[in-house]
């Protein structure tokens, strides 16, 4: 099969998959883009793709791996804009699509946690990837995966159930 | 609902967020777009090493032309100013100077293989131009079939110079007259009359022009 009609089974396969976790991850609903990025990178390297992982994963990856990028380019452009506007200027998830009380209570509590808490509660809480895929992802030992989705889930819970105060830098 | 979010007592769980299907055929097209561009160019990185390679080809080749044509340039330099050297003007002159002695001699034009006024013509050609050409031929078209006799024939005219020779002259002084041309000074001891020679530069040999014997 060439890589054009891999790249376009996977895009109708996966597509969904890396766009939720690009949306959850960013916070930001307007990652069509990235989206688009993701796939032209995964064309770009499908030589290299020896087929360990699952496809959805090592998508995933790539898709990791550029929203980070974008994260730290957001991250200037948007303490430029704070410096010039004092207004943020992206469309964020918490404040346009869940409209569940409950979840965006919660899903605002998993973006003040420290990146790498928020990070495991993202791919095994909400997107559902075993511990497996998520060290695939993202680097980890799967040991510490578990135990670090263990306590971000009992600090979440912590403040979720007991109304605690959360600090925005880490938990 | 996925045991996270059992865990939490969440009603509905976290929303799952999908690709407006109005954009998705939009995107998919950009990325198959993309893969034909990226066919006919190469990735970013080979980009950047050919960029790079073909830079320091540039350089490297522009720096070649920069060495072969200084040399080149150089050498011409060279060679046009050593045209010019008093050594090469009296050199091409002295020659010359003897090689209407050819024809005024009986004993060389025997030997000499020159058959016919054009003959003599070619010859002179190589070394003279301008009114010495014309009146050297001239002294050879009257005087080509008879015995020449230095006094009565030569004296006076202007291939009587030819008789001496530079080697034997004193007081050569070349300088510098109008369009790079030269002009030569000498006392001829044979004659023992002041010579000059009006020289111009052709095809890199110095040919003479006018003679005055005085």
């Amino acid at each position: 099969m060439e890589n054009k009609e891999i790249i376009r089974e996977w895009y109708s396969l996966y597509a969904n998959d890396v766009y939720n976790y690009l949306v959850y991850y960013l916070n930001n609903t307007d990652a069509e883009d990235i989206l688009q990025e993701v796939f032209i990178k995964a064309m770009h390297s499908l030589d290299r793709f020896q087929g360990k992982s699952h496809p959805k994963t090592w998508l995933i990856q790539i898709a990791r791996n550029i929203a980070i990028d974008q994260s730290r380019r957001n991250k200037r452009f948007t303490d430029i804009l704070k410096h010039i506007n004092k207004t943020e200027s992206h469309l964020s998830v918490e404040k346009s699509l869940i409209d569940n009380e409950e979840v965006l209570e919660l899903y605002q509590y998993i973006n003040k946690l420290s990146p790498k808490y928020r990070e495991i509660v993202i791919l095994k809480g909400i997107l559902e990837l075993n511990t497996k895929e998520i060290a695939i992802v993202t680097g980890y030992k799967e040991n510490n995966i578990n135990l670090t989705f263990h306590r971000a889930k009992q600090k979440l819970k912590d403040f979720y159930f007991g109304r605690s105060v959360i600090k925005n830098e880490s938990i | 609902m996925n045991p996270f979010e059992k865990e939490f007592n969440f009603k509905n769980g976290f929303p799952k967020f999908e690709v407006d299907p109005d954009k998705n055929e939009e995107i998919l097209n950009s990325i198959l777009h993309y893969e034909k561009d990226s066919i006919n160019h190469p990735k970013t990185q080979n980009k950047k090493w050919h960029s790079i390679t073909k830079t320091s080809n540039i350089v490297l080749l522009a720096a070649c032309f920069l060495i072969i044509f200084g040399a080149l340039f150089g050498m011409i330099y060279y060679q046009s100013a050593s045209l010019y050297k008093e050594d090469k003007i009296l050199s091409d002159i002295n020659v010359a100077i003897e090689k209407p002695r050819i024809l005024l001699i009986p004993h060389y034009f025997e030997k000499s293989g020159i058959k016919d006024q054009k003959d003599a013509y070619l010859l002179l050609e190589n070394y003279y131009s301008g009114s010495a050409l014309n009146e050297i031929k001239e002294f050879w078209e009257v005087n080509n079939t008879k015995e020449v006799v230095y006094e009565k024939d030569i004296e006076g005219t202007i291939v009587e110079f030819s008789m001496g020779a530079l080697n034997d002259a004193e007081d050569i002084r070349v300088e510098k007259i109008q369009n790079n041309n030269r002009r030569i000074n000498y006392y001829d001891v044979h004659l023992k009359k002041e010579i000059t020679l009006d020289c111009e530069l052709v095809a890199k040999k110095w040919l003479i022009y006018a003679i005055r014997i005085q």
